[in-house]
């Protein structure tokens, strides 16, 4: 496994949508708590300031104007008071209050916000909110509140959340990053496990750690599966067995007759003659028997535990040579290519016996006079090991290559050859076995004798 | 030879005796298992045929009793299973052949005697370095080849055939076994390829002499062997 493939993987998805839910959740919470708090504050506060503007205009209706800014006088002489009041004439110019200078240059009743300069400690900026109200006979009234502790406070409370959604972030990330992880190794580890069972080691079963959850009880579910393909396999294999067995004795028994009664003296020519023909056609079937119980074995997967390296040039080397006096024979050219060395994981006398089956074909279909030419080396294009086996002889039809590969299928054209019609099969049975992508094509595109070009490739 | 035969089936048994008495061998049969162990264990045989299948014992561990014991006769193993790995087995448990059903009687006999052979050379001092029939000379560390004083040019292929039949010189090698020793290929191609080479091997050492070194056994295979 790759440093960040568990990015890629299911848990880590779900796990970061999930996070990504909480995370809003949170802000949702947060935002709703923000909006109270800060907002209570700014309610809170313009209630005092009103409270405050009643008291003053009670003041006023009670006293006058003496009365008015006696109080605000009062009020505004205590240094630990928050509120602000400020008594301005139409002009601008401070008549009372706590505050230095008139905050707005073009003064109008409502609501504001401003700085307060030189209150308390100098140098320190204040903020504060204040209402403007028009005064009969005397010009404008301040009263605000002090807003900067206030301030302070939704600052931290913003902080505070800021500080919790980044917290909240980090710790999802985490337990994402750990859960994906964990989760990822134990389906890596079912993935490695899988792997060695369709290599061949048909005994091992996949680690259930006991917990009883959902991977556990597929485990489970999958070693049962494993199980009841050991035991259909192994039924298989008695299958075949058995009717190697069976099959084969009387075949064996009937072949012997015929043997025996070869060697009574004096035979006519005829009866010999008939008794050679018998013999002749059990060993056809026998041929016929023995590759199907050869492709049966193969598609088992059996011979996967005995794999080994095979040199795959020395090996198609050694079939060419098999063949081609038979080549030379039939006037054939028999080129082999195989400069560069290359070689796999598998059954010597499994890929010998296919690349001999390819070799025969091409050999049987060549045109007269032609070429067989048998290669093994890397593929171009992937740098996978690549056998090849082609001929120039009347090829397969695009439309009916994959049927070729069936079992007993022969093309209506070939009938007249010998052959049992299971030599591509096994071809094809054998390259299963090994992995390895199976593929007919043309030899030679577009002439009159295209040729079947047979190749395969194995896993690089 | 004295052949023990232990093989269940009576019909392959009955023409198993049959076959090698007509062929001049003296035979003895145990149809299970555990009888066979006894006879092979009691008496001295020059070769025994066992089959893989036996009620009783089955053959690969009545070889495998008996190689444990010291007992090292010449042993073919016949067997319906004729998968690599079951040959494999059946050569891993001391059997010294391997011969899968149905087979034709020629193949059996023609085995039986190179195993006898084989056998019986073994003990014959030091590596071979020269084999010889007739004016037919082979020098294995040379590796080069006279008939008469005339060399004859071999393909490294052809060498080991020649060899093979020269080692085996006198008995009938089958096609099979040709197959099996010299190309390392337990498979039956269905074209006869080896009779081909056979050919070509047949022009080099036989072609312009009057005396035919390479014979043909009619539904057996071939045979190196001097002029009666």
């Amino acid at each position: 496994m790759s440093r960040f493939s568990f990015l890629r993987t299911t848990t880590f998805r779900l796990a970061a949508f999930h996070m990504g839910l909480f995370i809003l959740s949170v802000v949702v919470v947060l935002a709703v708590v923000y909006w109270f708090t800060a907002g209570f504050i700014n309610r809170h506060t313009e209630e005092t300031v009103l409270r405050e503007v009643q008291e003053l205009s009670n003041a006023m209706n009670d006293r006058g104007r003496i009365g008015l800014l006696r109080l605000i006088s009062e009020r505004a002489g205590d240094h630990r008071t928050d509120m602000i009041y400020a008594v301005a004439s139409p002009t601008g110019e401070i008549i009372a209050g706590n505050l230095a200078n008139w905050p707005l240059p073009n003064t109008a009743a409502g609501w504001i916000e401003f700085d307060i300069k030189n209150r308390g400690e100098p140098g320190r900026k204040r903020s504060a909110v204040a209402i403007i109200l028009p005064v009969h006979d005397l010009g404008w009234l301040l009263v605000g509140h002090d807003m900067t502790d206030r301030y302070l406070l939704r600052g931290q409370i913003l902080l505070g959340m800021i500080w919790a959604v980044s917290l909240a972030l980090v710790i999802g990330v985490i337990g994402a990053v750990y859960m994906s992880r964990r989760v990822a190794e134990r389906v890596e580890k079912i993935n490695r496990t899988i792997d060695r069972i369709t290599a061949g080691s048909f005994a091992d079963r996949l680690e259930v750690t006991g917990s009883g959850d959902e991977i556990d009880r597929l485990v489970t579910k999958l070693n049962r599966m494993l199980d009841e393909i050991a035991r259909l396999m192994l039924g298989m294999r008695q299958v075949t067995d058995n009717v190697a067995h069976d099959l084969r004795t009387p075949l064996s028994r009937l072949r012997a007759r015929l043997e025996l009664a070869q060697l009574e003296p004096d035979l006519p020519d005829a009866q010999a003659a008939t008794l050679e023909q018998a013999i002749a056609e059990i060993d056809r079937l026998l041929g016929v028997f023995n590759a199907i119980l050869t492709i049966a074995a193969a598609e088992t997967g059996r011979a996967r535990a005995d794999f080994e390296p095979v040199d795959l040039s020395a090996l198609v080397a050694e079939v060419a040579e098999l063949y081609e006096p038979l080549a030379e024979e039939k006037g054939l050219t028999l080129e082999l290519a195989n400069a560069d060395p290359v070689s796999v994981s598998g059954s010597r006398q499994l890929l010998a016996q296919l690349a001999s089956n390819l070799v025969e074909n091409a050999v049987k279909y060549a045109s007269p006079g032609g070429h067989v030419q048998v290669a093994a080396g890397h593929d171009l294009a992937s740098g996978r090991p690549l056998l090849s086996v082609a001929d120039d002889g009347p090829g397969i039809p695009a439309d009916q290559r994959d049927k070729v590969l069936e079992r007993f299928v022969r093309l209506e054209a070939h009938r007249g050859t010998p052959g049992h019609g299971l030599g591509l099969s096994l071809v094809a049975a054998v390259a299963r076995l090994h992995d390895a992508d199976l593929l007919l094509d043309d030899h030679r595109p577009g002439m009159e004798h295209p040729g079947l070009r047979v190749s395969l490739r194995f896993p690089g | 030879m004295k052949i023990l035969v232990i093989e269940d089936d009576r019909a392959t048994a009955d023409y198993l005796t049959k076959g090698l008495k007509e062929a001049g061998h003296v035979v003895d049969h145990a149809d299970n298992g555990r009888d066979g162990l006894f006879l092979a264990a009691s008496e001295p045989y020059d070769a025994l045929v066992v089959d893989r299948m036996l009620p009783g014992r089955d053959g690969l561990s009545l070889l495998e009793v008996l190689r444990a014991t010291g007992n090292d006769t010449p042993a073919l193993v016949l067997s319906a299973l004729g998968s690599v790995d079951d040959r494999v087995k059946g050569l891993r448990a001391g059997a010294d052949d391997y011969l899968t059903k149905p087979f034709a009687f020629a193949e059996l006999l023609a085995r039986l005697e190179v195993m006898q052979r084989r056998t019986k050379g073994a003990g014959s001092g030091g590596p071979v370095t020269k084999l010889q029939i007739a004016d037919l000379e082979m020098d294995l560390l040379a590796r080069t080849v006279k008939r008469g004083a005339k060399p004859v040019d071999l393909l490294p292929r052809e060498f080991q055939l020649l060899e093979y039949l020269l080692r085996n010189a006198g008995n009938v090698v089958t096609r099979t076994m040709l197959l099996e020793n010299v190309w390392d290929y337990h498979f039956d191609p269905q074209t006869n390829v080896i009779d081909v080479h056979i050919a070509r091997l047949r022009q080099k050492i036989d072609k312009d002499h009057e005396v035919p070194l390479i014979h043909t056994v009619r539904g057996a295979g071939y045979s190196l062997r001097e002029p009666v």
